[in-house]
């Protein structure tokens, strides 16, 4: 028997971004399809009833990992930036 | 000195009188020709040299070639450049932007265009083949004297390789760097630039100067630029010791490039000796933090060497990385170092630390 | 405490801890409540010695050193991409295609020995010395590979001579690749009086080894360790290196992959997951492993070398790209290790930029991998236009799926493998079993070494080898 469980995430705390970077790492068995309001992001899981916690638990973790990641990209990626293309350039200047 | 203090060599000798007027002198043997020498000479014989100053010191460590000083007023004669030193050392300065709470030759404001003078001169009439480290005060606190410094060894085709004691913050302006890089081209430079702390907070506070970590932080990656070879030192006290493993990951985060670590044991003079008992940390107590601190040099392919350390005081694991290393004009070994088998291998303790450093701080030695 | 703001790094959950890593290559790794302490900005509640760490490896700094900070890790990660461009100082030579064996998983599609136009011809040794030199710095390690390259022992020879005289002013090493067959005493002289070293497979005790690589003409386990005694005795000076390539029969006896190393008395073990190469590609679903299955095999070889004082290759790999940050191997570096790793001369006279190239164009003949012809000018293979189709896209920061990951400053990207696999030189992470073997063995080194005090005394010792 197929069960649903659905992931809701603020649209302030998970930008498209992240939500597609999500989607590329949930593995090819796990059936999921997404959906949004104005002010979230929806990830519904079907599965059957023996996995539906384990699929579950692994979208879980992958959304607040990248929730995490974007929490630490608020206060860094403006450097991460600056410090690539200082890196490139050096490198382009030296040959 | 006297007593039970056997001192490796002696660099100078008092004098009664002398003819000779004050300053700087080369010492040859007779029927040598001096003509390419740009400061006096004097003769030198062997065993009858200080006869020439009415003294009845003994003269056995100086030898032909070596640059000496003659100041009547002090009526000492003193070796400025000795063939049979194991290092010689040459001070360009007394001026310097840090306050270290250690250092061993603290600040002075006055002139110092005499010691970059005579540093030159010596340099220039001494056989080139032996390296000769430049210390201050800081070097290149006055960047255009140390510039006209390399320039006059460059325009008297001096090669001598330098070893240079600096803090390395004026080599933030990368022009500096650019120039020095420039002018050192026909001589070996080995830059040695103090990191004594993991962080800005630790660093400046014993250096005792805002912005040094910035700066010198910033002169060593300029200097990396550059392929500068680079022996960052640090000097282990009571502030810092416990930090060594983080100055450890400090080096491999921002400056893999350097060619060694010194870590260095205090020397009891200067300022060291004035704030001796809040500095003071024994060898024993260092030991563990320098074994976590050179292992971590070790896992990013970084040397690392000891400094001032009596052998008997150092793990024997970290052996191979002890240095004989007190100058041999300022080591003595106390009476109870005579029965010491690594005596030939120990660099013995400061002179300077006769007296209450050495008596209360000694620990067991291991025989 | 002054004002600490953080500087960018990525982060992975292994187990329940934390491993955070930035662009200038340094690590550290938290147990979970000092890692949300960082994340929530706590800085007061850390461990005085955990804060050091993380501001002298540039996680955190002081707000006034934020400029200071970006010019320090834009060096390290400039001077990390520099020496992945370094000059290549492995060079592949293949003398022929011809093979005495028909290992299941041959990657390189072996013919059989009497197969006519697969060997390398001797006229074009010359030339290949010329690229050599062109293309080399100081170091030049000359690695022969086939087929089996002693069934063309002849071209060997001639080129050794040759090298060591238009390239005595380099490093010169010698490897040659064999499965030992065709060794016989003369040669096994020869051998040793050049200096060449000899890398062989050995894929486990008798059972496991001759069903992974069987011939035709002789037991091949019989014969290896027959050859391996006798080069031992005879002529100990000879240096030999073995390396084991896992297939589904190895995964179920850890024990009997490790022990013929042990019962020959070699110092150091080399574990290959199988590659998506040649007849593997076909054989997948007979020989073939999920990474999850292939971990439980390599953990427990891994405890077993431990043990027994061996040196496992691979692990030190990851820990030399860890904590040397070195470029050395070519399979794992960014960008990748093509041309600039290792160049690879084919008996078809063509150059490749690496060891997986030659073999996937023998399998799809895509023009697009080869970089040049022997015959060419040497300076014409930097300039192919292949090579920098195959490059641009390996810079690991950039790519998707890698610029999130914590391993990213000590993985690599394998363009080739994924071109293989997924038919693209980037390819899709996700599914990529490349990235699920290097994603694990990186849990599992920094786990071993931070929580299991046996590994990290012994991770340290292989470091300082």
């Amino acid at each position: 028997m197929l069960l649903k469980k659905v992931i809701t995430a603020s649209k302030k705390d998970l930008s498209e971004i992240s939500l597609r970077k999500i989607l590329y790492w949930v593995e090819e068995n796990i059936n999921i399809a997404t959906n949004e309001d104005e002010s979230h992001w929806m990830i519904i899981i079907e599965s059957p009833e023996s996995e539906i916690d384990s699929h579950f638990n692994k979208i879980n973790k992958l959304v607040n990992d990248f929730i995490l990641r974007e929490k630490i990209a608020s206060e860094t990626e403006h450097l991460r930036k600056k410090i690539i293309n200082n890196a490139l350039n050096r490198l382009a200047v030296d040959d | 000195m006297a007593g039970d203090l056997i001192i490796e060599r002696q660099n100078d000798f008092s004098i009664q009188e002398t003819n000779a007027i004050d300053g700087l002198y080369v010492l040859v043997s007779e029927n040598t020709d001096t003509s390419h020498y740009t400061i006096p000479t004097i003769s030198y014989v062997k065993d009858k040299f200080s006869e020439m100053f009415f003294t009845t010191e003994d003269d056995h460590d100086f030898m032909h070639g070596d640059i000496i000083f003659i100041n009547k007023k002090r009526k000492k004669v003193s070796g400025v450049l000795n063939q049979n030193a194991k290092q010689n050392t040459l001070l360009v300065t007394e001026r310097c932007d840090n306050l270290c709470s250690f250092c061993s030759q603290p600040p002075n404001a006055r002139d110092d265009t005499h010691f970059f003078l005579y540093a030159a001169e010596s340099i220039i009439n001494f056989r080139q083949d032996m390296i000769v480290g430049i210390t201050g005060g800081e070097p290149t606190f006055d960047k255009d004297k140390f510039i006209n410094f390399l320039r006059i060894l460059n325009e008297n085709n001096s090669e001598t390789p330098l070893h240079i004691l600096t803090n390395g913050r004026a080599f933030k302006d990368l022009d500096f760097v650019k120039n020095i890089t420039e002018l050192n081209h026909s001589r070996e430079v080995v830059w040695g630039v103090p990191v004594h702390g993991h962080n800005q907070q630790l660093h400046d506070d014993c250096v005792g100067a805002e912005n040094a970590f910035i700066d010198t932080l910033e002169g060593l990656v300029n200097l990396s630029y550059y392929g500068q070879f680079i022996e960052l030192r640090t000097v282990v006290t009571q502030k810092n010791y416990q930090y060594l493993e983080n100055i450890s990951e400090l080096i491999s985060t921002s400056m893999p490039f350097i060619s060694t670590h010194a870590i260095m044991n205090l020397e009891p003079k200067g300022w060291a000796k004035r704030n001796f008992e809040e500095l003071f940390v024994s060898p024993e107590e260092q030991m563990s933090y320098i074994e976590k601190s050179i292992s971590l040099n070790n896992l990013h392919g970084i040397s690392s060497a000891l400094y001032n350390y009596p052998l008997c005081q150092v793990d024997q694991k970290l052996r191979p990385y002890y240095h004989k290393s007190i100058s041999d004009w300022k080591n003595y070994y106390p009476k109870f170092c005579s029965g010491c088998k690594d005596k030939s291998d120990c660099g013995g303790f400061f002179t300077s630390s006769v007296g209450v450093y050495l008596e209360d701080n000694l620990t067991k030695g291991k025989q | 405490m002054t004002n600490l703001a953080k500087l960018p790094f990525n982060f992975k959950r292994i187990n329940k801890d934390y491993l955070i890593s930035n662009l200038a290559g340094q690590h550290q790794f938290m147990k979970e409540e000092d890692f949300i302490k960082v994340i929530d900005s706590d800085f007061c509640e850390l461990d005085p010695k955990i804060l050091a760490s993380l501001e002298s490896k540039s996680f955190l700094t002081p707000e006034n050193q934020l400029g200071l900070r970006e010019k320090i890790i834009s060096s390290r990660l400039a001077t990390r991409i520099y020496d992945s461009l370094s000059p290549p100082s492995l060079f592949m030579v293949v003398p022929t295609l011809r093979c005495d064996h028909d290992c299941n998983y041959c990657q390189v599609s072996r013919v059989d020995m009497d197969a006519q136009g697969y060997d390398l011809d001797e006229e074009h040794i010359d030339n290949i010395i010329k690229h050599i030199r062109f293309l080399s710095r100081e170091f030049v390690k000359i690695e022969f590979q086939g087929g089996e390259p002693l069934v063309n022992f002849l071209f060997i020879k001639k080129f050794v001579s040759k090298a060591k005289t238009a390239l005595k002013d380099k490093k010169l090493n010698f490897v040659i690749a064999t499965a030992l067959g065709p060794i016989t005493d003369e040669i096994i002289k020869w051998i040793s009086s050049e200096k060449i070293h000899l890398s062989i497979s050995i894929d486990g005790i008798e059972s496991i080894h001759n069903s992974n690589r069987p011939s035709k003409l002789f037991n091949s386990f019989k014969n290896t360790t027959q050859i391996i005694r006798k080069i031992r005795d005879s002529y100990p000076d000879i240096q030999l290196s073995a390396l084991t390539t896992v297939t589904k029969l190895s995964l179920t006896s850890p024990e009997n992959v490790i022990k013929p190393y042990i019962d020959l008395g070699f110092k150091e073990l080399f574990i290959r997951p199988l590659s998506p190469y040649g007849f593997a590609v076909d054989t997948w679903k007979k020989l073939g492993y999920t990474a999850e299955e292939f971990f439980i095999f390599y953990e427990k070889v891994l405890d077993i070398a431990i043990d027994n004082d061996l040196i496992e290759y691979s692990a030190l790999l990851h820990l030399n790209r860890i904590f040397k940050r070195s470029a050395s191997h070519v399979d794992l570096k960014s960008p990748a290790g093509v041309l600039f790793g290792a160049v690879c001369f084919d008996y078809s006279g063509n150059i490749f930029g690496s060891d997986e190239s030659r073999m996937l164009y023998k399998t799809t003949e895509s023009k697009e991998l080869i970089l040049g012809h022997i015959s060419d000018s040497p300076k014409d293979i930097c300039t192919n236009e292949n090579l920098t189709t195959i490059l641009k896209d390996t810079f690991i920061e950039l790519n998707p799926g890698c610029c999130d990951c914590a391993y990213n400053q000590f993985c690599g990207a394998d363009p080739i493998y994924h071109l293989s696999s997924q038919g693209d030189l980037i390819g899709d992470k996700s599914k990529s079993f490349f990235c699920q073997i290097e994603m694990k063995m990186f849990d599992l080194i920094f786990e071993k070494y931070y929580t299991n005090s046996n590994y990290f005394k012994k991770f340290n010792e292989w470091l300082v080898i």
